[in-house]
């Protein structure tokens, strides 16, 4: 569930995914919603790694 | 232009101004602590917040000036090249969630203290995790808003 975490990086670092005007969302180019896009898509990511794993046991 | 008092900006300004510096004396006594005996009660803010106030403390610290003024300058000069900060801010998150908790586990045992102590305990301990190497070689900008 780990390699989830990776996405994000995966799908930002590497500019030329996303460096087109088109397709445009509500007149957004969509080098702009792309980017906007990954921040929920980040946080659920987030949440199914937090969900998977163990709990947490203080020390 | 420049000698004349902008009187509604400048009510707004002392407003929040007066207004924060007041709720921040307030909160101090509202959630208050026994700050001497505990250093992660001065060194962290204090633990009696909770989770949902916590959120937005965190939210206050993390958007800084950097977020708020020096990006917009950034992107007003040079436009959407100042975009790198936003895939910035989101690949930290994921970064955070997962290399945070092992720098907790890893101090915990003897003491809860802030950053400053965190090389000490790692170059004269046990072998890392391999999670605790990868901010070397990995760290997104040169810009840190950790400080």
């Amino acid at each position: 569930m780990w390699i989830l975490l990776l996405l994000p990086f995966i799908g930002l670092l590497w500019v030329p995914f996303y460096n087109f005007h088109e397709p445009a969302l509500f007149g957004f180019p969509f080098f702009y919603w792309y980017q906007l896009a990954w921040v929920p898509i980040s946080s659920l990511l987030i949440w199914l790694v937090y969900r998977s794993r163990a709990g947490d046991e203080a020390p | 232009m420049a000698d004349r008092i902008d009187w509604v900006a400048l009510a707004i300004f002392l407003f929040f101004f007066i207004l924060v510096t007041v709720m921040g004396f307030l909160a101090a006594r509202w959630k208050s602590a026994p700050v001497s005996a505990h250093l992660d009660e001065w060194g962290l803010g204090g633990r009696q917040f909770g989770t949902w106030i916590t959120w937005f403390l965190v939210g206050g610290d993390f958007y800084t000036a950097y977020t708020v003024i020096a990006v917009p300058a950034l992107v007003y000069a040079v436009g959407a090249y100042g975009f790198f900060a936003l895939p910035y801010t989101i690949i930290v998150y994921p970064f955070v969630f997962a290399v945070m908790p092992v720098l907790w586990r890893a101090r915990m045992p003897r003491a809860t203290s802030p950053r400053p102590m965190w090389s000490t305990a790692s170059t004269s301990r046990a072998p890392l995790n391999w999670r605790l190497r990868l901010p070397a070689w990995s760290r997104p900008c040169p810009i840190s808003r950790f400080s």
